[in-house]
């Protein structure tokens, strides 16, 4: 109550008192006008690494060790297809890919690229076969381990799945779901929007063939039109009012706002055979001719959910402990929203620590003596 | 109620005080807009999660589908009859770029993985050709194992040798997509020069 009324000594104080909020909120305004029209994005991406391989447009990253290696088994990360690969190494101080370096672990990353109209035939088949299991098997043999541990995110998690049930060699010894859609009934409004009569993804991967990072970003923003059409602004004006620091808001929107662009088959699949026809939990996801079946996967599961995620809800994350094999199964909550698992305070000094201690008890520790290590 | 109270106390208060006040009209319009923004927000959100909103939007996007649909065969038609080259054209060329680098791929692959097989085949060679030995010296073990460190040495040369052709390809295709994109620019720019001929790279 006390601040929207002013006081004074005097009316001519008053009326100074006014000016100076006045004068403030036109340097808010300015700053905010600046901040949006002209200034640069934060840079991301910034741990030091190297391209062991590539293929099309997508990168396999090995990040440079930053303190000594501890762990033999590698970690490989892999993200969903509409977003660019900073999302796992966000900012220093913010990734997750630095702290898992600095925990010793080896640490690799398949980069998608940026899908053009040539990758519009793409399917999940060929991101399983033609992409992640070349490079899974290329991270054993640099990381000259027989097992690996794989991180999936988003739509990340559930290609790792699908390669998981696959491929035996090079054992998944460990899998981490962030936020990883596995079963997908009930999938809160996406359930509403993407089963109803007249959304034919076959219609639109027909039209559009390659669909354009648009259309993803409209789909994700119009989850919440008021919040990130209007409110994401009108949250940095109030930042900026209250003399905030704008960089977080910078990389959150850049993070949020930067998509690319999707393969039309890839699209088809994923709305048809997942979103539509949940055929992953029914081991109904045939590959090239090979079945799916999820009780094939025998590697240890670490999923964690967000509570607050409207676009990989909880139970759809949770599900892999039902449906996949393997016994040790751990399941955590977080209060946070689709990004909080990989941005932000909650995910630097909950889940990061969580998810390299876990993996730290499931991987083979390096020793002195070479013997002990095994050979892919 | 409650502000208006309240509102009525400092009033009170500053009268006694001896003190001016007045309404902050920027901090009441902040308060105000926050307050319309979140109810907005929610009122917003739960109009666009239902059923009725998804019927409507699909209807635009199938009106609107309908119309790519139609623009791109229109567009299709002109580019076949066109000199130059469309969006389509380029992706071809593009997509055997790729086909020839998952070739080289392959076979890069193959390689390895037999140099891998060789290589714990002659571990297990000289495990067998050694039954009643316990241990052999470094010399001796290398001189035994000579001639099959020599065949993985030369399939070592020839990798490398393999490497070294993939990345001329890799930087060959690298140069031919620049100007594949280069020249796509140019012909968008230029649409009004005809051109007759493809570049030599691409043909």
């Amino acid at each position: 109550m006390d601040d929207i009324i002013l006081r004074a000594d005097s009316p001519m104080q008053l009326g100074e008192k006014l000016a100076q909020t006045q004068e403030k909120w036109g340097h808010t305004t300015a700053r905010w006008m600046e901040v949006l029209l002209y200034d640069h994005k934060p840079a991301t991406g910034l741990s030091p690494k190297e391209i062991l391989w590539r293929k099309n447009k997508s990168k396999l990253y090995h990040y440079q060790a930053t303190t000594e290696r501890t762990y033999q088994t590698p970690v490989l990360l892999i993200y969903a297809l509409i977003n660019k690969s900073y999302v796992m190494d966000l900012a220093p101080g913010f990734s997750l890919v630095e702290h898992l370096v600095k925990e010793g672990f080896d640490v690799y990353l398949l980069d998608w690229g940026e899908f053009e109209w040539e990758d519009r035939e793409l399917s999940y088949a060929d991101f399983i076969y033609d992409y992640i299991a070349p490079s899974v098997k290329r991270v054993a043999r640099n990381a000259q381990s027989s097992e690996v541990s794989i991180i999936g995110y988003c739509m990340g998690g559930t290609m790792v799945t699908m390669y998981a049930a696959l491929f035996a060699r090079p054992l998944v010894k460990n899998i981490v779901y962030l936020a990883a859609p596995i079963d997908f009934t009930q999938a809160g409004i996406y359930d509403v929007w993407l089963k109803a009569q007249g959304y034919d993804p076959d219609r639109i991967a027909d039209a559009m063939e390659l669909i354009p990072k648009g259309f993803i970003d409209w789909g994700t923003r119009m989850l919440n039109p008021m919040g990130n059409y209007v409110g994401t602004y009108t949250r940095l004006w109030h930042t900026i009012l209250e003399d905030k620091p704008e960089y977080f808001w910078k990389l959150l929107n850049k993070w949020a706002t930067d998509n690319i662009n999707f393969p039309g088959a890839a699209y088809r699949d994923w709305i048809r055979d997942f979103y539509q026809s949940n055929k992953l939990v029914k081991n109904q996801v045939i590959l090239r001719g090979r079945r799916v079946h999820l009780q094939n996967i025998k590697a240890n599961l670490l999923a964690l959910v967000g509570l607050r995620d409207h676009i990989a809800l909880p139970h759809q994350t949770a599900a892999a402990l039902t449906y996949l094999g393997g016994n040790d199964k751990t399941y955590l909550e977080y209060p946070v929203g689709h990004g909080g698992l990989i941005l932000g305070e909650t995910a630097r000094e909950k889940v990061f620590p969580v998810v390299s201690s876990w993996l730290a008890e499931r991987s083979i520790a390096i020793n002195d003596d070479p013997a002990d290590n095994n050979r892919p | 109620m409650n502000q208006i109270l309240e509102m009525e106390e400092t009033n009170e208060q500053a009268i006694e005080n001896k003190q001016s006040i007045m309404i902050n009209p920027f901090k009441v319009w902040e308060k105000f807009y926050f307050s319309v923004e979140d109810g907005l927000t929610n009122t917003i959100r739960d109009s666009v999660h239902t059923q009725d909103f998804a019927n409507k939007i699909d209807l635009i996007l199938n009106s609107y589908l309908q119309h790519l649909k139609f623009q791109k065969s229109v567009v299709a038609t002109l580019m076949d009859e066109s000199p130059f080259s469309s969006k389509r054209d380029v992706a071809r060329v593009a997509e055997l770029l790729v086909s020839l680098e998952n070739k080289v791929d392959n076979l890069e692959n193959e390689l390895t993985d037999k140099l891998v097989e060789i290589e714990q085949d002659t571990v297990l060679m000289a495990q067998n050709s050694l039954p009643n030995k316990k241990s052999v010296s470094r010399e001796e073990f290398l001189e035994l194992m000579k001639p099959a460190l020599m065949a993985i040495q030369d399939i070592g040369q020839r990798l490398d040798s393999l490497e070294n052709l993939a990345q001329k390809l890799d930087k060959k295709m690298n140069d031919i997509q620049t100007q594949i994109r280069s020249e796509g620019k140019s012909t968008a720019k230029n649409s009004a020069i005809p051109k007759t001929k493809k570049s030599p790279e691409i043909e």
